[in-house]
């Protein structure tokens, strides 16, 4: 009841807030933020004071929907999609921030559609009936394209137009999974269901549950993303406005890990096992290859990109190992990856705003006007390529201990792919912030400070302390 | 001699059936009385009233007619649940179209009054056609409803385009319904009964001779109706006859005669188990996948709003035609379900679209142009109402959550993925993405910041009925997206 | 009186057929393609009533009766949208009507 109520309150006040910006101009991202911040607060009240610990799936509601198909309304929460929606609403706050100056046309529009993403994306991570999960994957979509498509750079109708069908596409795939999976349960027992939990009691012979897998594991490797369905990704976070690639980078891509945990490895577990190898040399493919082609980028935003394309092939290589510290591997990759990413995209549109340019050519020695910018920039990077005592750290040797133990010679191949992200971090790093400055430019306001500093103390309790994170996901697997 | 006739039951008219049909007995009573009208005072305004009057009389006495039992009326009639739903869609479109129509009208000079009387014989030919369960009530139904279409599409006197569309639609539906005919004469003159309920047995399609006819009349028949609903490779009628026909009758075209004929061709190929046979399902299967695929793609090139839509209209057709080629005995039921969701969702979309289309013809436009795609730029920031109604109906049309048309195309799939038709399915999705690849633009234009000064022009949704219309299929269509048990319920009884 | 077998008759109307529809294909005067339309329907009418005969019910004859009907309308229609192609154009040339592309 909560759950929808908190998106239901998101719905209600984007239309507010998209009203409230015509009468009073500036008040959309006031309210924006207090609404965010409120929800924050309600749904963490809500975890903390619920009589369960979340180590099992809890059904919250179930309520029937369209019956002749036997959908229901049925939400769900543990472990796994409350660390998620956690992560979701932190950078749900950083995006109101960082879009505080950036957004100057149609800012209540904006916001609306800010907060309906949120919405969406908090529906995808509870929703365990598959109609509805398929449902909030779409919808999730809709005002995600609407931002970059109104408030995105020079090239933004190609790459909204690019990330739209490529999803749709993978999601009609999985639509026909989906149905062909509740139709297998109605010729099984009798009775047509959607609901996830009675999915995990079906029996499926491997002949079927490989292709329904693979229906599944398209609609997820696109949105991971995955070589080669990634080719929408560098576009979309490059020609979104800042708080859209924030949003992209931090929250949509776990959407894809989160459906390949809860869905792929959970629903067809021999399936899976059977398709390891082949995800796992994908995973791979997708480690080295971003990071080759970040090294080659000279766009600040498409190199944070290509580098989230190798960072979640870590995430798609530790998940196939099936291993468990290979699970907590990835579930802090994923938790750090969405806080250091978010972070760099942050940093590119604090960037952008001051010299109005996201080519590495155009920036050079940011260092000597703006020292603290230089400092979280350094820590960021330090970040992207797994520094000690940062998260990624954490998540990427976890992941790599787990891998070895099962498939060795990824294991050595993806960790070459940490040598690659060394690379292109320190590349990111020395272009704009070392060597002759090109520009002088004001170091972090106040409020940019507020953003970096909570995403580094993040970064640093996380990587310092992991436990504060895996007491969280240690559950997931059993 | 007395010949005697094929007929087997009572040949009087009991007051159940003439209740059963009264919708159509309303109508055409209401069309011999705006004949009298017309001929006792020519005003617009007195014939569209009572047009509306009219028709809204019809869509009350169908809506109680929903929950009765199957009637036989007479031998060419049989109204049922799912006729009575497909001709309430219809009521309700021409109904749309009528306001539309007057704006239209009352913008010229002249008083058109013959207008509304060949809507009104419009809607009668599709409420004869989607109850009729014989061959001579759905040749009835067609022609009157073909007829009356080609004077509608060629009414505009003064236009560019009308002798031309006019024209064409006449040759080619003439053409189509001679093939119709000649298909039925085959079917009648082998298997002896025009009834859709005639017991047809399969001696008689592998007879020597005539066998071949039977198989022959059976293709001609269904080239007939894929002309009717421009289903590749019959469809290039479509686009020219779209964009020359004035915008409201391009409405009622889109959504009426595609209703209809749906409608009667599921009615007689269920009753009449013809998809059973290896042929027609093979030729249907090329009928929707081209129309899938060659909808799609030819619509990605269009510059112009309608000849748009008509390329769309035709993969939709294609879409829904998948439901029939996958149909079986055993989940009859389930297909009327799919049908009818399909027929709604995809007419709640274009009429929304023809309303923007019309009402943006009017406001922009001088001389009744053609609306383009650089017309509709920055219209989300002109007239929001417009812009969301024309985003929802696009939504809908590329099957997003949230709008029926998502419900249609779920509804879709589930058959096909029962049937394990995979490559009806793959054409589906290649299709799909395909049209996203020109719906998504449409919505980028509505969105896109305003450059050009005469685009300066302000719109204004003023007239009352305007407003009421365009709001409510704004909620119809989220509402039913979202809850769209409703309709299910009043589709099952 | 010795019975036409239905195949022969059904032969007929699909030759006449043919050659209307070879007619409203191939003509380029309107005029000439509205009476092939016709020539059509009527072939069709051919073929109604020898199947109504051959099954001894009046079916047959009252579809020609109502096809009849239909050709005139058709008729009807088509010559006010010829009149009107005659007072535009100027002439009754069919390929007069391409303006419309793409």
């Amino acid at each position: 009841m909560t759950l929808s109520f908190i998106m239901l309150a998101l719905l209600v006040a984007g239309g507010v807030v998209w009203r409230a910006e015509k009468q009073w101009q500036g008040s959309a991202k006031w309210l924006s933020l207090i609404t965010l911040a409120l929800l924050a607060t309600v749904f963490t009240v809500f975890v903390m004071s619920h009589n369960t610990d979340f180590t099992q799936l809890q059904v919250l509601s179930r309520v029937t929907w369209i019956d002749t198909f036997n959908i229901q309304y049925s939400i769900a929460l543990d472990q796994l999609s409350i660390v998620l929606i956690s992560l979701t609403w932190l950078l749900a706050i950083i995006c109101v921030l960082v879009s505080w100056q950036e957004i100057k046309t149609n800012v209540g529009f904006y916001y609306f559609n800010l907060l309906l993403t949120i919405a969406g994306i908090i529906g995808v991570f509870i929703a365990v009936d598959m109609f509805l999960f398929f449902f909030f994957w779409e919808v999730m979509l809709l005002p995600m394209t609407a931002i970059i498509a109104i408030w995105g750079h020079e090239n933004r109708h190609f790459a909204a137009l690019k990330f739209f069908i490529f999803t749709q596409v993978s999601s009609l795939l999985m639509l026909v999974a989906i149905i062909a999976t509740g139709y297998f349960h109605l010729t099984q027992t009798g009775q047509l269901s959607f609901y996830y939990l009675d999915w995990l009691k079906l029996e499926l012979p491997l002949s079927v549950s490989q292709y329904l897998m693979l229906g599944f594991f398209i609609a997820f490797a696109v949105k991971l993303p995955s070589v080669p369905v990634h080719s929408w990704l560098p576009d979309a976070h490059t020609q979104a406005p800042t708080a859209g690639s924030v949003l992209l980078a931090g929250v949509l891509l776990k959407t894809g890990a989160y459906g390949l945990i809860r869905f792929v490895i959970f629903l067809f577990p021999q399936a899976s096992a059977q398709f390891a190898p082949i995800a796992a040399t994908l995973a791979v493919v997708s480690i080295i290859y971003g990071a080759k082609m970040a090294f080659a980028q000279k766009d600040f935003k498409r190199l944070v990109a290509y580098s989230s394309i190798s960072h979640m092939g870590f995430v798609m290589l530790a998940l196939f190992t099936f291993t468990n510290v290979a699970y907590q591997g990835a579930i802090v990759t994923l938790v750090a990856h969405g806080l250091s990413s978010a972070a760099l995209f942050a940093l590119a549109g604090m960037i952008y705003q001051r010299i109005h340019s996201r080519n590495l050519n155009d920036m050079g020695g940011f260092w000597q006007s703006a020292p603290r910018m230089g400092g979280f920039a350094l820590a960021f990077a330090g970040a992207a390529f797994g520094l000690p005592g940062l998260a990624n750290f954490i998540g990427e040797f976890f992941s790599l201990v787990g891998v070895f133990q099962v498939m060795p010679t990824f294991a050595i191949l993806a960790a070459l792919g940490l040598i690659g992200s060394a690379i292109y971090g320190m590349v990111l790093f020395q272009s704009s912030f070392q060597g002759t400055a090109k520009h002088e430019i004001i170091d972090l306001q106040a409020r940019e400070l507020i953003i970096c500093s909570s995403l580094l103390l993040m970064l640093l309790a996380i990587g310092l302390y992991p436990t504060l994170l895996l007491k969280f996901s240690y559950g997931v697997l059993t | 001699m007395m010949m005697p006739v094929a007929d087997n039951t009572p040949a009087f008219l009991t007051m159940a059936m003439a209740g059963a049909i009264l919708p159509q007995l309303i109508i055409a009573f209401g069309i011999a009385l705006a004949l009298l009208l017309v001929a006792w005072r020519r005003s617009q305004r007195t014939i569209a009233l009572f047009t509306g009057v009219v028709i809204v009389m019809a869509l009350l006495a169908n809506i109680s007619l929903l929950v009765t039992p199957a009637i036989q009326v007479t031998q060419l009639l049989k109204v049922d649940g799912y006729s009575t739903f497909a001709f309430s869609l219809i009521l309700i479109s021409a109904l749309v179209a009528l306001p539309m129509s007057h704006k239209f009208l009352s913008a010229q000079i002249e008083v058109h009054d013959e207008y509304y009387l060949l809507l009104l014989l419009m809607v009668l030919g599709a409420g004869v056609l989607v109850t009729s369960d014989h061959y001579a009530s759905l040749f009835l139904g067609f022609e009157l409803l073909s007829i009356s279409l080609v004077g509608l599409v060629g009414y505009q006197r003064e236009s560019q385009y009308s002798v031309e569309s006019g024209f064409k639609y006449l040759i080619l539906s003439a053409s189509a319904s001679s093939f119709m005919l000649l298909g039925i004469a085959f079917i009648y003159s082998v298997s002896g009964d025009m009834s859709f309920s005639a017991v047809i047995s399969k001696t008689i399609y592998n007879q020597p001779d005539l066998g071949v006819f039977f198989q022959l009349g059976l293709l001609l028949f269904v080239s007939g109706v894929a002309f009717k609903l421009s289903v590749a490779p019959f469809h290039f009628w479509t686009p020219d006859v779209y964009q020359g026909s004035p915008t409201p009758v391009t409405m009622l075209l889109a959504t009426i005669s595609k209703i209809a004929m749906f409608v009667v061709l599921l009615k007689c190929f269920a009753a009449q188990q013809y998809l059973l046979l290896e042929n027609v399902q093979q030729f249907l299967l090329i009928f929707a996948i081209t129309s899938m695929l060659l909808g799609n793609v030819m619509a990605l090139k269009q510059q112009n709003l309608k000849r748009l839509f008509a390329y769309s209209s035709i993969a939709h057709m294609g879409y829904l035609l998948i439901v029939l080629i996958v149909t079986s005995e055993q989940n009859l039921a389930f297909t009327w379900q799919s049908v009818l969701f399909y027929l709604a969702a995809y007419t709640v979309a274009n009429l929304s679209v023809f309303i923007v289309i019309e009402l943006l013809q009017q406001q922009l436009t001088t001389q009744q142009a053609d609306i383009t795609l650089s017309d509709i730029k920055g219209l989300f920031w002109r007239a929001p109402s417009y812009a969301l109604l024309m985003i929802l109906a696009i939504l809908s049309l590329a099957g997003i959550p949230l709008t029926m048309g998502f419900i249609g195309k779920f509804y879709i799939l589930s058959q096909a993925t029962i049937a394990h038709a995979w490559w009806l399915i793959a054409a589906l999705i290649v299709g799909s993405g395909i049209g996203l690849a020109y719906y998504l633009p449409l919505i980028f234009k509505l969105f896109s910041a305003e450059s050009s000064p005469d685009q300066n022009v302000k719109i204004s949704v003023k007239n009352i009925v305007e407003k009421v219309l365009v709001y409510s299929l704004v909620g119809v269509s989220l509402v039913f997206g979202i809850f769209p048990e409703v309709i299910n319920q009043l589709i099952n009884t | 009186m010795t019975s036409i077998p239905l195949f022969h008759v059904l032969i007929l109307s699909s030759l006449l057929f043919a050659i209307g529809f070879v007619g409203v294909v191939a003509r380029k005067n309107t005029l000439f393609i509205l009476m092939s339309l016709e020539v059509m329907l009527n072939a069709i009418g051919v073929a109604f009533i020898g199947a109504g005969s051959v099954w001894q019910q009046a079916d047959g004859q009252v579809m020609f009766i109502l096809i009849l009907t239909l050709a005139a309308v058709e008729a009807a229609v088509g010559l006010a949208l010829l009149i009107r192609m005659q007072k535009k154009y100027r002439s009754l040339d069919i390929d007069l009507l391409s303006q419309m592309k793409g």
